[in-house]
């Protein structure tokens, strides 16, 4: 990677970190207070959508950027005859658009969103928060950091170290 | 919620938005934080190396808004250090199994309108809310 492709992705993150602290999702209560019924606070909610506003906005532009300058075919999604959201030409820069693989609903996928969902409502932290408060002073940040990381480990560790793999 | 509050979570929303789209205009690629964290973890090559700078810059700007403004990473949810641990380790494990996480998920594929990442997205909050409905936050605003 070059040296102004490492400063973009630290400028990224940097941006990112920044926006979940100016919201207040760095802080535990505020996130466990948009799952109240009663005192419900609204912030988290209202950061998803500031979010939204953005991000589809941007991504449309991407999409009419990117079939412009797309230089080949577009790149179907498996079987269904439609292009992926982000499926075909490439981004301004020129790097190719990889998609995420087109897959149905499923019992992977309805599992982990509860799973991630209870751990979200037990600890007011997604991983979001947990790597931009990490260098906060509070021990609970680098515990839900630590948890992050071993959870993420104790999923993939087997199939990454599979024999052959 | 104060017009402050309102203000400040439409705007940080949207430097997430930001943020997410822009990588994506760089990279070609959707990722999301939890995403970013396997790849450091797991990933090789340009893809490892982006994921380390990424988390590098949160980490570094995290520590320097919250030397500015503690007050928005102070905790004041009530629960025991225990419930963070355990709670890290279930969004890690969980983002992993449903491919993505609140960002993923949550700002990139619902902006996609992913049929997958709008049902990981209901799900997420329909289990964080039944959770903080068995556990409550204790006190008031």
């Amino acid at each position: 990677m070059t040296r102004r492709g490492a400063g973009f992705a630290f400028g990224a993150g940097a941006l990112f970190a920044l926006g979940l602290a100016l919201a207040g999702a760095t802080s535990p209560r505020v996130v466990l207070d948009a799952f109240r019924l009663d005192g419900w606070n609204p912030r988290l909610w209202l950061m998803f959508g500031g979010a939204q506003l953005v991000t589809a906005r941007a991504t449309a532009w991407l999409l009419r950027a990117s079939i412009k300058l797309a230089p080949r075919p577009s790149i179907q999604r498996p079987g269904a005859g439609v292009p992926a959201p982000l499926g075909r030409g490439c981004t301004p820069g020129g790097t190719a658009l990889r998609p995420a693989p087109h897959r149905p609903v499923d019992t992977r996928l309805v599992v982990g969103a509860l799973v991630f969902g209870a751990g979200w409502g037990l600890a007011g932290v997604c991983p979001g928060p947990a790597f931009a408060a990490a260098a906060s002073t509070g021990p609970h940040a680098l515990l839900a950091l630590a948890g992050l990381v071993a959870g993420i480990a104790l999923h993939d560790a087997r199939d990454h170290f599979r024999p052959g793999a | 919620m104060s017009i402050h509050d309102l203000i400040t979570a439409l705007l940080g929303g949207g430097m997430l938005g930001g943020s997410v789209a822009a990588v994506t205009a760089v990279t070609g690629r959707r990722v999301g934080v939890s995403g970013h964290a396997h790849a450091l973890l797991f990933g090789r090559g340009p893809d490892r190396r982006f994921a380390a700078w990424f988390l590098a810059g949160m980490v570094a700007a995290g520590g320097v808004a919250a030397a500015l403004a503690p007050a928005a990473f102070s905790d004041g949810s009530g629960r025991p250090l225990l419930a963070f641990l355990l709670g890290g380790m279930l969004i890690g494990w969980g983002a992993r199994r449903a491919s993505g996480c609140t960002s993923g998920h949550g700002i990139a594929g619902v902006a996609d309108r992913s049929p997958r990442s709008v049902t990981a997205v209901t799900l997420f909050g329909l289990a964080a809310m039944a959770i903080v409905k068995l556990w409550p936050v204790r006190g008031d605003q």
